[in-house]
C-alpha cells in the first residue's frame, strides 16, 4: 500500500472518496434492509436515530436470519429467532466499529479487518455519522 | 481398577467421534452411535475387561455440561420474542409437557405400585418426558422443506419445551431434597428463589462486563467463567444449579439487549461436545441386568409419553382454537427425545435421593431415546405430510 494512502487522514480520504452510509431505522424489515444493501452495493447497514448511530448490521447476519429455513441445524437461539421474526433493532450490534475524521487510514485498516466490516462508519466529534470508508475503495486505490 | 479421568474420557470421546464418522458415512443417527461408543466401554463389555471405572469425575462433567446447556437455553429467547411466539406455541408446549408428564407418571406409578421408590421413579421419568429433540425435528423440516402453520408451531414448541423440562426437573430436585412435606416445600422455596436471585445478579454482571469488552475472543472465557462461578456459588448456597444457569443466560441476554447473541454464540460451538459427552457417558452407564429388569418400564414410558404428548397438544390446541392441522398432528411431531433428557437423567445417577433408582432411570431413558431416535423422524414426517405441509417433490437431495 502506498505511503500516500497510509498517511492520509480519514477526513482527506472522505473528501476524495465520498461514500454515504446505508442508514436504516430500528423497525425496518430485514428483507428491506437486504434490498437496500444490494441497491447500494454495500455489505454494512447502520441503524440511525436522531442523527446518531445506534448499531450495525452485516449482510451475512441478515442472510443468516432470512435464509434460516435453508439451515439444517439450529441452536435454540436460532429456533426462537426463526419463529419470532426479529427486527433490525433486535439484531443490530450496538458495539459497532467506527473511526474518527482525524485518524489515519493505516490506523483503521486493522479495525476494519478484525471486525469484518467493509463499510466502516466515520463519526464526527458530536458522534453524527459523516460517511463510510469503503474497504474495497482502499484496496482498489492501493493496487493502482 | 483404572479410574483415570483422562483415559476414560479420552476413550469415550475418541470412540464416539470414530463412530460418528461411520454414522455420517452410512447416514445413521449420530447420537445412537455416540451411545454405542459409550456402550462399548460399559462394564458389560470392554469397561469390564479392562476394569475401567466411571469415577466421580463423570458427575462433575455432567453437571458442567448441563449448566452450559441450561445457560444456552435460558439465553436463547428474549422477553420480546416470548411475547411474539403466540398462543398456539405457548399453549401447545404446556399441553404436551403436562400431558406427557401426567401419563408417564400414572403409567409408571401404577406399574411400580407397592415397590420401594415407585413415586420417585415415576416423578423423575415424568419430568424427563417433557423435553424433546429439536435437532431431529429441524432435520426433518429441512429435508422436506416443510412450511406452514404446523411447521412454525412445531419449531416453537420443540424450542420452548426444553426450557420447561429443565424448570420441572429443577423443581423435582428441589422438592425431593427435603425430609418432610413442609421441609421439602421450604427447602424448595429457598433453592428456587436463591437460584433466581443468584442467576439475576450473575446475569446482570455478565452483561455489564460484556458491554465493556470489544475483543470478541474474550467472550467465551468470560461466559465460561461466569457459568462456573455461578455453579460454585449455587453449590455452596444450596441453590438449584440448573435454574441458576438458565436465569443467568436469560438475564444476561435481556440486560445486554440487542446484539446479546455474542454472549451465546461462542458457547454454542461447545454444544456438540456436550452431547458427545452426554451420550457416551450414558452408554457407558449401560447395564444389561438393570435394563432387563426394567424393560416393561421402557415400553410404558415410550407409549405413555407419546400418548400424553398427543392428548395434551390436542386439548391445548382445541382450547385456543388452533388450526386443524396443528390440533391433529402436532403431538406426533414432538415425539423425538435426545440430549437434554439423557443429560438430566445422568445427573441423577450420583444424586443421594436417587441412589437406588438412578441407574435404572438412565437405562430407561437411554433405551427409550434410541427407540425415539428411530421412530421420531418418521412420526414428524407423517405429521407434516398429513398436515399438507410437505410433498414428495419438495425433498432436498
Amino acid at each position: 500500500m502506498s505511503e500516500q494512502i497510509i498517511e492520509s487522514s480519514v477526513a482527506d480520504w472522505l473528501r476524495q472518496h465520498p461514500a454515504e452510509l446505508v442508514s436504516i431505522s430500528a423497525e425496518t424489515a430485514l428483507i428491506d434492509i437486504v434490498k437496500t444493501l444490494l441497491e447500494h452495493d454495500s455489505r454494512d447497514a447502520y441503524v440511525v436515530e436522531n442523527n446518531q448511530v445506534k448499531g450495525h448490521l452485516s449482510f451475512n447476519k441478515l442472510l443468516n436470519h432470512l435464509f434460516s429455513h435453508d439451515r439444517p441445524v439450529h441452536s435454540h437461539r436460532q429456533l426462537f429467532a426463526r419463529v419470532a421474526a426479529a427486527t433490525a433493532g433486535e439484531l443490530m450490534d450496538p458495539h459497532f466499529a467506527y473511526c474518527r475524521e482525524d485518524e489515519k487510514i493505516n490506523q483503521i485498516l486493522h479495525r476494519q479487518l478484525q471486525c469484518d466490516v467493509c463499510d466502516l462508519v466515520v463519526l464526527a466529534a458530536d458522534n453524527a455519522p459523516v460517511g463510510v470508508i469503503k474497504l474495497t475503495e482502499v484496496v482498489r486505490e492501493s493496487l493502482r | 481398577m483404572t479410574e483415570s479421568l483422562f483415559l476414560n474420557l479420552g476413550l469415550l470421546l475418541v470412540t464416539g467421534l470414530l463412530l460418528s464418522l461411520v454414522a455420517a458415512r452410512f447416514n445413521l443417527p449420530r447420537i445412537a452411535l455416540y451411545a454405542l461408543a459409550g456402550l462399548v466401554w460399559s462394564q458389560d463389555l470392554l469397561g469390564g475387561v479392562f476394569d475401567l471405572q466411571l469415577g466421580n469425575w463423570s458427575v462433575v462433567l455432567t453437571d458442567t455440561a448441563l449448566a452450559l446447556i441450561a445457560y444456552l437455553i435460558g439465553g436463547s429467547v428474549t422477553a420480546r420474542q416470548l411475547k411474539r411466539l403466540g398462543n398456539t406455541i405457548v399453549f401447545c408446549t404446556v399441553g404436551e409437557v403436562l400431558g406427557a408428564a401426567t401419563l408417564v407418571f400414572l403409567g409408571v406409578w401404577l406399574f411400580l405400585s407397592g415397590k420401594a421408590g415407585a413415586l420417585l421413579v415415576a416423578a423423575a421419568l415424568a419430568v424427563l418426558a417433557a423435553s424433546t429433540a429439536p435437532a431431529a425435528t429441524v432435520a426433518v423440516i429441512h429435508e422436506y422443506r416443510s412450511r406452514g402453520p404446523l411447521t412454525t408451531s412445531l419449531l416453537g414448541v420443540v424450542a420452548l419445551d426444553d426450557a420447561v423440562g429443565i424448570i420441572l426437573f429443577s423443581l423435582l430436585l428441589a422438592i425431593t431434597t427435603g425430609t418432610s412435606i413442609t421441609g421439602a416445600m421450604s427447602m424448595a422455596a429457598v433453592e428456587i428463589g436463591g437460584a433466581l436471585m443468584l442467576g439475576m445478579v450473575m446475569g446482570w454482571a455478565l452483561a455489564f462486563f460484556g458491554h465493556r469488552v470489544r475483543n470478541p475472543h474474550f467472550f467465551l472465557p468470560m461466559v465460561l467463567s461466569a457459568i462456573l462461578l455461578s455453579q460454585g456459588l449455587a453449590e455452596i448456597w444450596h441453590c438449584s444449579a440448573l435454574l441458576t444457569a438458565m436465569t443467568l443466560g436469560f438475564v444476561a441476554r435481556a440486560t445486554f439487549k440487542s446484539g446479546g447473541e455474542r454472549l451465546l454464540a461462542p458457547v454454542e460451538y461447545l454444544e456438540e461436545l456436550v452431547f458427545l459427552v452426554f451420550f457416551t457417558l450414558a452408554g457407558a452407564h449401560f447395564d444389561l441386568d438393570v435394563l432387563l429388569s426394567g424393560v416393561e418400564l421402557v415400553f410404558i414410558y415410550v407409549v405413555a409419553r407419546v400418548l400424553g404428548k398427543m392428548a395434551g397438544t390436542n386439548l391445548a390446541a382445541r382450547f385456543i382454537a388452533a388450526p386443524e392441522s396443528v390440533r391433529k398432528y402436532i403431538g406426533l411431531g414432538v415425539v423425538p427425545q435426545a440430549g437434554i433428557a439423557i443429560g438430566l437423567a445422568l445427573s441423577l445417577v450420583n444424586h443421594p435421593v436417587f441412589a437406588d433408582s438412578g441407574l435404572l432411570i438412565v437405562n430407561v431413558i437411554l433405551a427409550s431415546t434410541l427407540i425415539y431416535e428411530l421412530l421420531g423422524p418418521f412420526a414428524t414426517r407423517y405429521a407434516l405430510l398429513k398436515a399438507g405441509e410437505i410433498s414428495g417433490e419438495q425433498r432436498y437431495e
